[in-house]
């Protein structure tokens, strides 16, 4: 005999049958200890309790698991067995009717028990039971009833479990074998395979975090099959079919019978298949998985793992909490407790730690606890089954992956556009999606070194303080907000080489409390807005290079800034949130190509002479009824800002009807002023935004060179900020703060028109890129561009810009520093200007120019389509004014009345008025 | 009192008669046997009558006819067997039983309710987007109280 079949024959040293009988003894006496453990009326709870509290419980909770799979196996096998020796020829007719009756009882009790533990697999498993039994025909409804009881109820399934069923299995064992003990040495084996088993793997429990799943192992084939069929109901009959082909084996001839036979074990093998494809390729929603890839890898069940030796034998310090609610199930209370620092609504005591940090919540040791924990759950790779779970923040979590803040849809599209690998700055796109991407083109390695650490999506690995350098970390990034002491017992904890004393009791807390350090971080990058808005103006010094005289402040990644002027909303204690809000922030599902798309907050929503519609608190859409909640706001309606349609929350109306805005942080009121007449009133200045005239300087930088540097070292922010040599470096030129440019925004409105808005425009592309650097083969060796972008500096001022500071600046009309003069000789005049700068050979243009004196340009001009510098026109129009100018004073009644009635002013000159007959060719500019 | 005393002695001798009869002209030995063989077939009839009847009306009175719930908030909302739907003035109530196998639905995936045993997905009006489902949910009728605003959903009747 081979050595295979020897040893075959030494493991298997009794029958299939005999195997199955013993563990169907052991299955029936663990089973009727559990009983005393197990509350009926709260079976899910009663099962965590004895997971977590009753170690010994725990193991025969195992042991009546292992054994009565073990014993389905055995079960199978003995079947095969008899059918292969004709054992059905030897049996009773009417004991074989009985047998085969039984083959449906061994399921049903498996199945029950399986239902049993209560978890949510079992509770939609007896949903499936009890409709799919409902489609038998006439007795359907009653058969459903008497085997299943109803919904919630779990007293009729006990009942038909311990008894009805295992009395049914007893009593026909011992018909047909006459013993229902077997040898002791079989028994004894199985005891002791089961019993090590138990030992070492915990009975399945339903992850309460995972949202996979699935019916008991042996019922994976046939989800598999039902999940094809849009009427299962045939599958009972399936059922009923096969069962009577196996009554009337005895009935056949022997020739019939073996083709039966055939049949029937060829379908167990398809079935098996089937089962192994459920159990392994089927995830979340029954849909395809690759088990090995990380992101696939749930199964539905807590993590097992050999804790249970440890706690039965190690652990002596469990007691029975039954003050603490939701904590008194989780096992993580047993080493945590007294954890405190977060607000109500993320009480560890209401909602416990698992829902957030996932893990293993019915394990008290420390090893199969921590297996599958978050540390930093705010992460977008984990927030969906973390913040995002079904019970409490999903629809956020679906929004928050379109948002510009984790796309960068805009950023990666302009930087495409400047780099010449895209038409058009519009393009569509998620930083996600370079993540996977092998081989990078120039614009996204260009990205990948300097640009895309600025999104959410971006991994925090571990606790740290928020500073300038602070970046990602998906909910955490803005919601999350650690203290110095959670912060040093965290330390205090690493430094101590993580003793169990020194677990660290404060928890970061979890609020609305979003301060303006959560977006110094990145919004100190690009147009600088956050630090502008408190004054700040970045310059090229190092730190040790601060002049004594001057306010200088230097953040933590070195740069210093200067202090020029804040914001006037700074200054009265408002913070980014005090305007920018939720929907605008976190999105609101949709995808959008450009910023000021997604943020439709507008000075006009707080500054006007309008009345605003008021919303009632009962037809505030969720979140923002939540949010008032949360804030403690006590009115019943809310104003909705004028253009944007926004309920503004945190506005109310004092005695005297007059609105006012309650900080949300500093809890301060402050009265929203109307603008002044000379805003609203439509006249010459109707197409300038609020922006263009408000805004006291914003920062412009030019002379940038871009260069790849196979020496530099740099960073791979697509991966972690991981260092590598090899990197796009930026050359800067000069940064200066001054009133900026203006530029001329198009939109087709709804119905159709055009409309013109003058917005601040600040040079972001005065470049140039090395393209041959990175590529020597390239089709541009070296790419200039000459773009301003459309901005909203954040350094709004209670008043307007002067005249001159628009119609007499060289800056503002776009041709850049220098000195632009109105020139009068003899009856005519004409505008002089000459650039501080030199023109570049490039385009003929100044160094810090948008557009030529008088000129316009053609090709790109901007980093948005739909925006430009003035067109001659418009810039003739402006310097008409600008030649009143130089003899009117600002605040003149003529000055004044041409705002308002420009035609007519112009039709009755004084004979002392020259102004620039621009049609006449002595007036053009001359070339210098 | 009198006629059922008078009712009971009628049927013992209507039973009697019965006996003798068939036992005398019918059936030998084991007649007997057999006689209480087919009476306990014609007794069984009625006592299962009355068991169905008797589950029939636990159902009645056990089982849940209704949810009240003090308001239904904006947007998809799961409540055990039934999910409620507003958008704005309008509310629509499914029932939360899967028509493929009768899966509970309680989580939503892009806007759409989805099954979580088969991926079967529905939209907010209950009809089938993806299978294997091939059935719409079922529209619950519900009442609004007009005083307190609280609505109560009928389980067993469907619009």
């Amino acid at each position: 005999m081979s050595l295979f079949r020897k040893t075959f024959r030494y493991l298997l040293f009794d029958t299939y049958g005999a195997f199955s009988m013993a563990l169907l003894v052991i299955c029936i006496l663990s089973g009727i200890i559990l009983a005393i453990p197990f509350n009926v009326s709260a079976p899910h709870d009663s099962v965590i309790r004895i997971m977590l509290y009753n170690p010994p419980a725990a193991w025969l909770r195992n042991l009546h698991y292992w054994s009565a799979q073990l014993f389905l196996v055995f079960f199978i096998l003995h079947l095969w067995e008899q059918f292969s020796q004709w054992g059905e020829q030897r049996v009773g007719r009417g004991l074989w009717f009985v047998l085969v009756v039984a083959i449906l009882f061994v399921f049903f009790a498996m199945l029950s028990g399986f239902i049993l533990k209560g978890d949510a697999d079992s509770l939609q498993a007896r949903r499936i039971l009890h409709e799919l039994l409902t489609k038998i025909p006439v007795a359907g409804k009653l058969l459903a009833w008497f085997f299943l009881g109803r919904e919630p109820g779990f007293q009729i399934i006990y009942v038909q479990h311990i008894a009805v069923a295992t009395l049914f299995l007893v009593v026909i064992t011992y018909e047909h074998a006459h013993t229902l003990w077997a040898r002791h040495d079989t028994f004894l084996v199985m005891l002791l395979i089961t019993g090590v088993t138990a030992l070492l793997f915990n009975a399945p429990l339903h992850d309460p975090h995972d949202p996979v799943l699935k019916g008991p192992w042996y019922f994976n084939g046939l989800q598999e099959i039902l999940h094809w069929m849009s009427n299962p109901g045939w599958s009972v009959l399936l059922v009923v079919l096969i069962l009577m082909l196996i009554w009337f084996l005895p009935y056949l001839k022997a020739y019939q019978e073996k083709y039966v036979k055939k049949i029937l074990a060829g379908s167990l093998f398809i079935y098996l298949l089937l089962t192994l494809m459920g159990y392994y390729f089927r995830g979340e929603a029954w849909q395809w998985v690759i088990p090995w890839r990380q992101q696939d890898r749930h199964s539905g069940q807590v993590k097992a793992g050999a804790g249970l030796a440890r706690t039965l034998f190690l652990r002596n310090d469990l007691s029975f909490q039954d003050t603490l609610p939701a904590s008194g199930k989780e096992g993580c209370i047993s080493c945590h407790a007294h954890t405190q620092g977060l607000s109500p609504a993320h009480d560890p005591l209401s909602i416990g730690c698992s829902s957030c940090h996932l893990g293993n919540p019915y394990t008290t040791d420390k090893k199969d606890a921590h297996k599958g924990m978050v540390l930093i759950p705010g992460n977008l790779s984990e927030a969906r089954l973390t913040c995002g779970t079904t019970d409490c923040h999903p629809d956020i979590s679906d929004r928050i992956r379109n948002t510009l803040m984790s796309s960068l849809s805009g950023m990666i599209g302009v930087d495409k556009f400047v780099f010449n690998e895209h038409p058009n700055p519009d393009g569509h796109y998620h930083v996600r999606d370079l993540q996977d991407k092998k081989a990078l083109s120039a614009s996204e390695t260009h990205l990948k070194n300097l640009c895309v650490s600025c999104h959410l999506g971006n991994t925090r690995s571990r606790p740290e303080v928020l500073t300038d350098e602070s970046r990602g970390g998906g909910c955490s990034a803005c919601h999350l907000n650690h203290n110095n002491r959670t912060l040093s017992e965290w330390s205090s904890y690493l430094a101590g080489n993580k003793t169990d004393t020194l677990l660290p009791h404060h928890h970061p807390s979890l609020s609305l409390r979003i301060t303006n350090e959560h977006c110094f971080g990145c919004h100190s990058r690009s147009g600088r807005i956050s630090p502008n808005y408190e004054g700040w103006h970045e310059t090229f010094l190092a730190h040790e290079q601060i002049p004594d005289t001057g306010r200088f402040r230097t953040l933590h990644d070195g740069r210093v800034f200067t202090y020029v002027s804040e914001d006037i909303h700074h200054h009265n204690g408002m913070d980014c949130i005090d305007c920018h809000t939720s929907y605008e922030l976190m999105g609101n599902g949709k995808e959008y190509r450009h910023e000021e798309r997604q943020v439709t907050v507008r000075c006009e929503d707080c500054h006007t002479n309008k009345t605003h519609n008021w919303i009632s608190r009962r037809d505030l859409d969720k979140e923002n009824r939540l949010i008032a909640e949360l804030r403690k706001l006590k009115a019943d309606s809310f104003p909705e800002g004028i253009v944007s349609g926004n309920p503004l929350l945190n506005v109310r109306s004092d005695s005297n009807k007059r609105l006012l805005l309650h900080t949300k942080l500093t809890g301060k009121d402050l009265p929203m002023l109307p603008p002044v007449a000379a805003c609203t009133r439509k006249e010459a200045h109707q197409a300038v935004s609020c922006t263009a005239c408000h805004t006291t300087w914003a920062p412009s930088c030019i002379g940038c060179h871009n260069q790849w540097e196979p020496n530099a070292r740099g960073y791979d922010m697509l991966h972690d900020n991981q260092p590598v040599l090899r990197s796009w470096v930026e050359y800067a030129g000069i940064m200066s703060a001054a009133p900026p440019a203006l530029g001329v925004s198009t939109d087709t409105t709804s119905s159709g028109d055009l409309r013109k808005e003058v917005l601040p425009a600040i040079p972001g592309m005065i470049l140039t890129i090395d393209m041959h650097s990175f590529n020597p083969t390239s089709h541009d060796s070296l790419i200039f561009h000459r773009l301003f972008a459309p901005a909203q500096p954040h350094t709004i001022s209670a008043k307007g810009r002067h005249c001159k500071s628009c119609h007499n600046s060289p800056q503002a009309l776009g041709f850049g520093k220098g000195s632009l003069t109105y020139v009068v000789s003899g009856r005519y005049g004409h505008w002089k200007f000459t650039s501080d700068y030199v023109t570049r050979p490039e385009d003929g243009l100044p160094e810090d120019a948008w557009t030529g004196f008088l000129q316009e340009r053609d090709g790109p001009v901007s980093t948005r389509s739909n925006f430009r510098p003035f067109n001659i026109q418009e810039q003739q129009k402006i310097l008409t004014v600008g030649a009143c100018l130089t003899c009117h004073p600002e605040n003149s009644k003529v000055m004044q009345k041409s705002l308002t009635r420009y035609q007519k002013e112009l039709s009755h000159l004084s004979p002392n008025c020259i102004l620039p007959d621009w049609n006449d060719v002595r007036t053009l500019p001359k070339d210098e | 009192m009198d006629d059922c005393f008078f009712a009971h002695s009628a049927c013992t001798d209507i039973i009697h008669f019965l006996y003798l009869y068939i036992m005398s002209s019918y059936l030998p030995q084991a007649g007997r046997r057999k006689f209480f063989k087919v009476l306990g077939g014609i007794l069984a009839a009625p006592f299962l009558v009355v068991a169905g009847m008797a589950i029939k009306k636990t159902e009645q009175n056990q089982g849940k006819s209704r949810i009240i719930l003090p308001a239904i908030p904006e947007g998809i909302s799961f409540h055990g067997a039934v999910i409620t739907i507003r958008t704005g003035k309008k509310v629509r109530v499914l029932s939360s039983s899967c028509t493929h196998l009768g899966c509970r639905i309680q989580s939503t995936r892009e806007g759409h309710l989805q099954c979580p045993c088969h991926g079967s997905e529905f939209s907010g009006d209950g009809s089938v987007l993806k299978g294997p489902a091939d059935r719409p949910l079922t529209s619950l009728h519900y009442k609004t109280d007009p005083v307190s605003g609280q609505f109560t959903i009928y389980l067993n009747r469907n619009v």
